[in-house]
Protein backbone atom coordinates (compact mmCIF):
# COMPACT_ATOMS: atom_id res chain seq x y z
CA UNK A 1 0.00 0.00 0.00
CA UNK A 2 3.05 2.10 0.86
CA UNK A 3 4.77 2.17 -2.31
CA UNK A 4 5.69 5.19 -4.12
CA UNK A 5 4.56 4.32 -7.91
CA UNK A 6 1.97 2.47 -8.63
CA UNK A 7 1.92 -0.18 -11.34
CA UNK A 8 -0.51 -0.69 -13.89
CA UNK A 9 -2.16 -3.50 -12.13
CA UNK A 10 -2.98 -1.26 -9.08
CA UNK A 11 -4.13 1.41 -10.70
CA UNK A 12 -6.43 -0.94 -12.25
CA UNK A 13 -7.47 -2.34 -8.71
CA UNK A 14 -7.64 1.15 -7.64
CA UNK A 15 -10.56 1.73 -10.57
CA UNK A 16 -12.33 -1.12 -9.43
CA UNK A 17 -12.09 -1.20 -5.46
CA UNK A 18 -10.67 2.65 -4.58
CA UNK A 19 -8.59 2.13 -1.35
CA UNK A 20 -10.68 4.25 1.82
CA UNK A 21 -10.21 7.25 2.52
CA UNK A 22 -8.80 6.83 5.91
CA UNK A 23 -5.81 4.70 4.00
CA UNK A 24 -5.22 7.06 1.51
CA UNK A 25 -4.99 10.15 3.89
CA UNK A 26 -2.11 7.82 5.96
CA UNK A 27 -0.45 6.63 3.08
CA UNK A 28 0.24 10.79 2.00
CA UNK A 29 1.06 11.19 5.78
CA UNK A 30 3.77 8.29 5.43
CA UNK A 31 4.56 9.46 2.26
CA UNK A 32 5.55 12.89 3.73
CA UNK A 33 7.06 11.63 6.48
CA UNK A 34 9.61 9.98 3.96
CA UNK A 35 10.46 13.33 2.32
CA UNK A 36 10.96 14.38 5.92
CA UNK A 37 13.38 12.20 6.62
CA UNK A 38 15.38 12.76 3.73
CA UNK A 39 15.60 16.47 4.52
CA UNK A 40 16.91 15.46 7.60
CA UNK A 41 19.29 13.55 6.05
CA UNK A 42 20.25 16.09 2.94
CA UNK A 43 20.68 18.87 5.67
CA UNK A 44 23.39 16.69 7.87
CA UNK A 45 24.94 16.60 4.49
CA UNK A 46 24.99 19.93 3.85
CA UNK A 47 25.98 20.95 8.05
CA UNK A 48 29.24 18.59 7.11
CA UNK A 49 30.29 20.58 3.96
CA UNK A 50 29.54 24.35 6.24
CA UNK A 51 32.02 22.81 9.02
CA UNK A 52 34.98 21.76 6.45
CA UNK A 53 33.86 24.84 4.70
CA UNK A 54 34.28 27.01 7.53
CA UNK A 55 37.29 25.34 8.62
CA UNK A 56 39.44 26.11 5.41
CA UNK A 57 37.33 30.08 5.83
CA UNK A 58 39.28 30.42 9.49
CA UNK A 59 42.40 28.37 8.27
CA UNK A 60 42.91 30.70 5.35
CA UNK A 61 42.25 34.08 7.62
CA UNK A 62 44.94 32.64 9.61
CA UNK A 63 47.23 32.04 6.86
CA UNK A 64 46.32 35.74 5.71
CA UNK A 65 45.00 34.69 2.48
CA UNK A 66 42.34 36.81 2.51
CA UNK A 67 41.34 35.79 -1.51
CA UNK A 68 40.85 32.02 -0.47
CA UNK A 69 38.81 32.71 2.86
CA UNK A 70 36.37 35.06 1.24
CA UNK A 71 36.16 32.07 -1.20
CA UNK A 72 35.20 29.86 1.39
CA UNK A 73 32.82 32.38 3.48
CA UNK A 74 30.87 33.42 0.43
CA UNK A 75 30.32 29.14 -0.08
CA UNK A 76 29.19 29.04 3.55
CA UNK A 77 26.61 31.97 3.23
CA UNK A 78 25.01 29.85 0.38
CA UNK A 79 25.09 26.86 2.26
CA UNK A 80 23.39 28.31 5.02
CA UNK A 81 20.81 29.96 2.83
CA UNK A 82 19.98 26.28 1.44
CA UNK A 83 20.20 25.04 5.06
CA UNK A 84 18.14 27.54 6.82
CA UNK A 85 15.48 27.13 3.77
CA UNK A 86 15.53 23.13 4.27
CA UNK A 87 14.80 23.43 8.14
CA UNK A 88 11.78 25.59 7.54
CA UNK A 89 10.56 23.51 4.85
CA UNK A 90 11.12 19.96 7.67
CA UNK A 91 9.44 21.93 9.84
CA UNK A 92 6.66 22.56 7.94
CA UNK A 93 6.37 19.08 6.69
CA UNK A 94 6.32 18.12 10.13
CA UNK A 95 3.40 20.23 10.82
CA UNK A 96 1.69 19.03 7.97
CA UNK A 97 2.15 15.56 8.46
CA UNK A 98 0.50 16.40 12.21
CA UNK A 99 -2.71 17.98 9.97
CA UNK A 100 -2.92 14.94 7.77
CA UNK A 101 -3.47 12.85 11.80
CA UNK A 102 -5.61 15.27 12.48
CA UNK A 103 -7.91 14.45 9.61
CA UNK A 104 -7.13 11.17 10.51
CA UNK A 105 -8.09 11.42 13.58
CA UNK A 106 -11.41 13.83 13.87
CA UNK A 107 -12.67 13.47 10.38
CA UNK A 108 -12.11 17.25 9.90
CA UNK A 109 -11.24 17.51 5.85
CA UNK A 110 -11.49 20.84 4.90
CA UNK A 111 -9.56 22.33 7.64
CA UNK A 112 -7.00 19.95 7.84
CA UNK A 113 -6.36 19.43 4.08
CA UNK A 114 -6.55 23.13 3.60
CA UNK A 115 -3.45 23.46 6.07
CA UNK A 116 -1.52 20.53 4.10
CA UNK A 117 -2.24 21.95 0.87
CA UNK A 118 -1.01 25.72 1.15
CA UNK A 119 2.06 24.20 3.45
CA UNK A 120 3.04 21.69 0.31
CA UNK A 121 2.13 24.65 -2.35
CA UNK A 122 4.48 26.66 -0.41
CA UNK A 123 7.54 24.21 0.38
CA UNK A 124 7.39 22.51 -3.55
CA UNK A 125 7.83 25.61 -4.70
CA UNK A 126 10.47 26.58 -2.19
CA UNK A 127 12.68 24.07 -3.10
CA UNK A 128 11.83 23.64 -6.36
CA UNK A 129 15.78 24.14 -8.16
CA UNK A 130 17.44 23.67 -5.06
CA UNK A 131 16.58 20.05 -3.73
CA UNK A 132 14.48 19.14 -6.77
CA UNK A 133 14.09 15.21 -5.94
CA UNK A 134 12.19 16.38 -2.53
CA UNK A 135 10.41 18.80 -4.60
CA UNK A 136 8.76 16.47 -6.76
CA UNK A 137 8.14 13.56 -4.42
CA UNK A 138 5.84 16.48 -2.78
CA UNK A 139 4.55 17.00 -5.77
CA UNK A 140 3.44 13.22 -6.34
CA UNK A 141 1.96 13.54 -2.60
CA UNK A 142 0.18 16.58 -3.36
CA UNK A 143 -1.07 15.06 -6.40
CA UNK A 144 -2.62 12.18 -4.69
CA UNK A 145 -4.24 14.54 -2.02
CA UNK A 146 -5.77 16.84 -4.75
CA UNK A 147 -7.11 13.88 -6.49
CA UNK A 148 -8.62 12.41 -3.19
CA UNK A 149 -10.62 15.81 -2.67
CA UNK A 150 -11.60 16.35 -6.63
CA UNK A 151 -13.33 12.13 -6.00
CA UNK A 152 -15.09 13.28 -2.97
CA UNK A 153 -16.21 16.24 -5.04
CA UNK A 154 -16.97 14.13 -8.27
CA UNK A 155 -19.24 11.81 -6.00
CA UNK A 156 -22.21 14.69 -5.54
CA UNK A 157 -20.63 16.34 -9.66
CA UNK A 158 -18.84 19.44 -8.24
CA UNK A 159 -15.16 20.07 -7.70
CA UNK A 160 -12.78 19.93 -4.85
CA UNK A 161 -12.41 23.36 -4.69
CA UNK A 162 -13.36 23.42 -1.41
CA UNK A 163 -10.73 22.54 0.01
CA UNK A 164 -8.24 25.94 -0.39
CA UNK A 165 -4.75 27.10 1.49
CA UNK A 166 -5.80 28.40 5.14
CA UNK A 167 -4.51 31.12 7.11
CA UNK A 168 -3.46 28.34 9.01
CA UNK A 169 -1.27 27.30 6.55
CA UNK A 170 -0.06 30.55 6.66
CA UNK A 171 1.02 30.78 10.53
CA UNK A 172 2.61 27.42 10.34
CA UNK A 173 5.29 28.57 7.59
CA UNK A 174 5.85 31.88 9.45
CA UNK A 175 6.58 30.10 12.46
CA UNK A 176 8.31 27.46 11.03
CA UNK A 177 10.58 30.16 9.36
CA UNK A 178 11.41 31.67 12.47
CA UNK A 179 12.50 28.04 14.59
CA UNK A 180 14.68 27.73 11.44
CA UNK A 181 16.33 31.08 12.01
CA UNK A 182 16.73 30.54 15.91
CA UNK A 183 18.58 26.88 15.05
CA UNK A 184 20.49 28.76 12.75
CA UNK A 185 21.60 31.32 15.05
CA UNK A 186 22.09 27.97 18.15
CA UNK A 187 23.91 25.62 15.74
CA UNK A 188 26.11 27.78 13.19
CA UNK A 189 29.85 29.39 14.07
CA UNK A 190 29.64 33.18 12.84
CA UNK A 191 31.55 33.29 9.63
CA UNK A 192 34.12 35.70 10.31
CA UNK A 193 34.45 38.55 9.37
CA UNK A 194 37.26 39.57 6.93
CA UNK A 195 38.72 42.69 6.53
CA UNK A 196 38.70 44.71 3.84
CA UNK A 197 41.97 45.39 3.46
CA UNK A 198 43.32 42.30 4.28
CA UNK A 199 44.53 41.23 0.95
CA UNK A 200 46.94 44.20 0.92
CA UNK A 201 48.83 42.88 4.02
CA UNK A 202 49.83 39.45 1.96
CA UNK B 1 -13.46 12.40 39.81
CA UNK B 2 -9.83 11.21 38.61
CA UNK B 3 -8.15 13.87 36.89
CA UNK B 4 -8.60 13.22 33.11
CA UNK B 5 -5.94 15.69 31.55
CA UNK B 6 -3.13 17.72 34.33
CA UNK B 7 -0.90 20.10 33.25
CA UNK B 8 1.72 20.99 35.08
CA UNK B 9 3.99 24.45 35.09
CA UNK B 10 3.35 24.48 31.30
CA UNK B 11 5.38 27.55 29.52
CA UNK B 12 6.03 27.93 25.82
CA UNK B 13 8.39 29.94 24.12
CA UNK B 14 8.32 31.18 20.65
CA UNK B 15 10.92 33.39 18.27
CA UNK B 16 9.35 36.09 16.68
CA UNK B 17 10.51 39.24 14.64
CA UNK B 18 11.15 41.09 18.00
CA UNK B 19 11.94 38.78 20.61
CA UNK B 20 10.92 35.64 22.27
CA UNK B 21 7.25 35.10 23.46
CA UNK B 22 6.28 33.74 26.42
CA UNK B 23 3.00 32.07 26.99
CA UNK B 24 1.90 31.40 30.04
CA UNK B 25 4.13 33.30 32.08
CA UNK B 26 6.08 31.56 35.25
CA UNK B 27 4.19 28.15 33.79
CA UNK B 28 0.65 27.18 33.79
CA UNK B 29 -1.15 24.05 36.04
CA UNK B 30 -4.30 22.73 35.19
CA UNK B 31 -6.71 19.66 35.83
CA UNK B 32 -9.22 18.60 33.99
CA UNK B 33 -11.60 15.58 35.68
CA UNK B 34 -13.51 13.17 33.99
CA UNK B 35 -16.88 14.70 33.08
CA UNK B 36 -16.02 18.70 33.64
CA UNK B 37 -16.42 21.43 31.38
CA UNK B 38 -13.85 23.66 31.39
CA UNK B 39 -13.38 27.18 29.44
CA UNK B 40 -10.42 28.85 28.68
CA UNK B 41 -10.77 32.52 28.45
CA UNK B 42 -8.41 34.97 27.31
CA UNK B 43 -7.42 37.58 24.41
CA UNK B 44 -6.30 37.18 21.13
CA UNK B 45 -2.69 35.57 20.84
CA UNK B 46 -3.02 34.66 24.31
CA UNK B 47 -2.84 31.35 24.04
CA UNK B 48 -5.69 29.71 23.78
CA UNK B 49 -5.22 27.50 20.63
CA UNK B 50 -1.66 26.94 21.91
CA UNK B 51 -2.49 25.37 25.10
CA UNK B 52 -5.38 23.11 22.67
CA UNK B 53 -2.78 22.12 20.69
CA UNK B 54 -0.45 21.66 23.69
CA UNK B 55 -2.98 19.57 25.24
CA UNK B 56 -3.34 17.39 21.86
CA UNK B 57 0.17 17.16 20.80
CA UNK B 58 0.32 19.46 18.20
CA UNK B 59 2.91 21.32 19.88
CA UNK B 60 5.30 20.33 22.73
CA UNK B 61 5.46 22.91 25.68
CA UNK B 62 8.88 24.47 26.51
CA UNK B 63 8.62 24.09 30.53
CA UNK B 64 6.41 21.83 32.21
CA UNK B 65 4.61 18.05 31.61
CA UNK B 66 1.25 17.17 30.24
CA UNK B 67 -0.39 14.00 31.89
CA UNK B 68 -3.49 12.11 30.39
CA UNK B 69 -5.22 9.92 33.16
CA UNK B 70 -1.95 10.27 35.22
CA UNK B 71 0.90 9.26 32.55
CA UNK B 72 3.28 11.76 31.39
CA UNK B 73 2.72 11.83 27.56
CA UNK B 74 4.61 15.18 27.06
CA UNK B 75 6.75 13.65 24.89
CA UNK B 76 4.13 11.52 23.01
CA UNK B 77 2.77 12.26 19.87
CA UNK B 78 -0.85 13.68 18.76
CA UNK B 79 -1.50 10.03 17.58
CA UNK B 80 -0.84 8.21 20.72
CA UNK B 81 -2.10 10.83 22.93
CA UNK B 82 -5.37 9.83 20.90
CA UNK B 83 -5.07 6.26 21.49
CA UNK B 84 -5.42 7.04 24.68
CA UNK B 85 -8.23 8.83 24.83
CA UNK B 86 -10.79 9.32 21.96
CA UNK B 87 -11.13 12.61 21.20
CA UNK B 88 -12.87 14.89 19.16
CA UNK B 89 -12.38 18.58 18.07
CA UNK B 90 -14.58 21.58 16.36
CA UNK B 91 -12.76 24.65 15.23
CA UNK B 92 -13.87 28.16 15.03
CA UNK B 93 -14.68 27.89 11.25
CA UNK B 94 -17.32 25.24 10.16
CA UNK B 95 -15.40 22.51 8.91
CA UNK B 96 -18.17 20.84 6.98
CA UNK B 97 -17.77 20.17 3.23
CA UNK B 98 -20.10 22.69 1.61
CA UNK B 99 -21.48 20.51 -1.37
CA UNK B 100 -22.01 17.73 0.38
CA UNK B 101 -25.68 17.39 2.60
CA UNK B 102 -25.24 16.73 6.45
CA UNK B 103 -25.77 13.00 5.55
CA UNK B 104 -22.88 12.90 3.11
CA UNK B 105 -20.59 14.95 5.70
CA UNK B 106 -21.53 12.57 8.64
CA UNK B 107 -20.18 9.81 6.39
CA UNK B 108 -17.43 11.29 5.31
CA UNK B 109 -15.82 12.51 8.73
CA UNK B 110 -16.71 8.65 9.98
CA UNK B 111 -14.69 7.11 7.18
CA UNK B 112 -12.39 9.05 7.34
CA UNK B 113 -11.81 7.81 11.37
CA UNK B 114 -12.30 4.31 10.46
CA UNK B 115 -15.64 3.55 11.02
CA UNK B 116 -17.40 0.52 9.44
CA UNK B 117 -20.64 1.80 7.05
CA UNK B 118 -22.97 -0.61 9.11
CA UNK B 119 -21.70 1.13 12.23
CA UNK B 120 -21.89 4.41 11.00
CA UNK B 121 -25.70 5.13 10.41
CA UNK B 122 -26.68 4.37 13.97
CA UNK B 123 -24.14 6.98 15.30
CA UNK B 124 -25.24 9.32 12.69
CA UNK B 125 -28.54 9.28 13.14
CA UNK B 126 -28.11 9.73 17.26
CA UNK B 127 -26.10 12.32 16.71
CA UNK B 128 -28.27 14.24 14.08
CA UNK B 129 -31.36 13.65 16.90
CA UNK B 130 -29.14 15.02 19.67
CA UNK B 131 -28.42 18.49 17.80
CA UNK B 132 -32.15 18.12 16.03
CA UNK B 133 -30.97 18.47 12.13
CA UNK B 134 -33.11 15.99 11.25
CA UNK B 135 -35.04 18.29 8.79
CA UNK B 136 -31.57 19.49 7.45
CA UNK B 137 -29.93 15.92 6.61
CA UNK B 138 -30.52 16.30 3.19
CA UNK B 139 -29.27 20.10 2.94
CA UNK B 140 -26.07 20.94 1.85
CA UNK B 141 -24.31 23.38 4.20
CA UNK B 142 -23.73 25.92 2.11
CA UNK B 143 -27.18 26.76 2.70
CA UNK B 144 -27.47 26.40 5.88
CA UNK B 145 -27.28 29.53 8.86
CA UNK B 146 -23.81 29.76 10.49
CA UNK B 147 -25.38 28.05 13.52
CA UNK B 148 -26.61 25.11 11.72
CA UNK B 149 -23.52 24.67 10.14
CA UNK B 150 -21.83 24.68 13.84
CA UNK B 151 -24.30 21.87 14.59
CA UNK B 152 -23.17 19.83 11.92
CA UNK B 153 -19.72 20.31 13.37
CA UNK B 154 -20.72 19.17 16.86
CA UNK B 155 -22.55 16.39 14.81
CA UNK B 156 -19.44 15.06 14.09
CA UNK B 157 -18.05 15.67 16.86
CA UNK B 158 -21.09 13.76 18.79
CA UNK B 159 -20.47 10.62 15.93
CA UNK B 160 -17.11 10.26 16.91
CA UNK B 161 -18.31 9.16 20.25
CA UNK B 162 -15.47 10.99 22.28
CA UNK B 163 -14.66 10.74 25.74
CA UNK B 164 -12.63 14.17 25.27
CA UNK B 165 -13.85 17.23 23.26
CA UNK B 166 -12.30 20.20 22.49
CA UNK B 167 -13.67 23.50 20.86
CA UNK B 168 -11.89 25.96 20.38
CA UNK B 169 -13.55 29.05 19.84
CA UNK B 170 -16.52 26.93 18.76
CA UNK B 171 -18.55 30.41 18.70
CA UNK B 172 -15.81 32.90 17.29
CA UNK B 173 -17.83 33.55 14.04
CA UNK B 174 -21.13 33.55 15.35
CA UNK B 175 -23.63 36.32 15.76
CA UNK B 176 -24.50 36.71 19.88
CA UNK B 177 -27.62 35.40 19.54
CA UNK B 178 -26.77 32.13 17.82
CA UNK B 179 -24.05 31.74 19.51
CA UNK B 180 -26.43 31.58 23.09
CA UNK B 181 -28.31 29.00 21.29
CA UNK B 182 -25.19 26.68 20.77
CA UNK B 183 -24.15 26.83 24.51
CA UNK B 184 -27.13 24.80 25.66
CA UNK B 185 -25.91 22.36 23.25
CA UNK B 186 -22.40 22.16 25.05
CA UNK B 187 -24.14 21.54 28.52
CA UNK B 188 -26.56 19.03 26.71
CA UNK B 189 -23.19 17.10 25.20
CA UNK B 190 -21.52 17.29 28.56
CA UNK B 191 -24.33 16.64 30.94
CA UNK B 192 -26.37 13.75 28.59
CA UNK B 193 -23.65 11.97 27.42
CA UNK B 194 -20.80 12.54 30.40
CA UNK B 195 -18.25 13.83 27.81
CA UNK B 196 -15.34 16.09 28.80
CA UNK B 197 -15.18 19.18 27.38
CA UNK B 198 -12.86 22.12 27.48
CA UNK B 199 -13.84 25.44 25.36
CA UNK B 200 -11.64 28.34 24.30
CA UNK B 201 -13.16 31.50 23.90
CA UNK B 202 -12.14 35.44 24.16
CA UNK B 203 -15.84 36.05 25.16
CA UNK B 204 -16.47 35.55 29.30
CA UNK B 205 -20.01 35.58 28.95
CA UNK B 206 -19.47 32.56 26.66
CA UNK B 207 -16.92 31.05 29.56
CA UNK B 208 -19.70 31.26 32.41
CA UNK B 209 -21.56 28.67 30.33
CA UNK B 210 -18.64 26.00 31.81
CA UNK B 211 -18.76 24.62 35.47
CA UNK B 212 -15.14 25.92 35.70
CA UNK B 213 -12.77 28.66 33.74
CA UNK B 214 -9.31 29.21 33.29
CA UNK B 215 -8.35 32.91 33.05
CA UNK B 216 -5.28 33.07 31.03
CA UNK B 217 -2.96 36.58 31.49
CA UNK B 218 -1.37 37.98 28.44
CA UNK B 219 1.55 36.72 26.32
CA UNK B 220 5.47 38.69 27.42
CA UNK B 221 8.13 39.44 24.41
CA UNK B 222 11.21 39.37 25.64
CA UNK B 223 13.86 41.39 22.98
CA UNK B 224 16.61 38.98 21.61
CA UNK B 225 20.36 40.18 21.77
CA UNK B 226 20.59 40.59 17.84
CA UNK B 227 23.59 38.40 16.49
CA UNK B 228 24.57 38.41 12.88
CA UNK B 229 23.99 35.11 11.31
CA UNK B 230 26.41 35.89 7.76
CA UNK B 231 28.13 37.90 6.69
CA UNK B 232 28.12 37.49 3.39
CA UNK B 233 26.95 40.71 2.68
CA UNK B 234 30.16 42.24 3.87
CA UNK B 235 32.52 39.77 2.80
Amino acid sequence: MFRENQSIADKIREAIKPTPVKNRIQMAAYKLRNQTTRLDKSIARMESRDRVLHEKCVKALEARDSQTATLFANECVQIRKLIKTSLSSQISLEQAVLRLETIEQFGDMVHGMGSVKGILTTVKAELEGKLPEISTGLNDIEDSLENLTSEIGEAVDSEGTYVLPNDDSARILKEADLMAEQKMREKFPEIPQIPVDAHRLR
Amino acid sequence: MNPLIECRSVAVEYPTADGVLKLYGDGLSLIIEEGAFVSVVGGSGWGKSTLVNLILGLEKPTRGNIYIRGENVTQRSFVSRCSRIKTAAVFQRPTAVPHLTVLQNLHLALSMIGIPRRERDGRIRESIGFFGLENLSHSRPDSLSAGQRKRIDLARALAVRPEFLVLDEPTGDLDTSIANLVMPLLRGLNRDHGITILMTTAIPRHASSARHQVHLRGPTIVARTPRVLARGENV
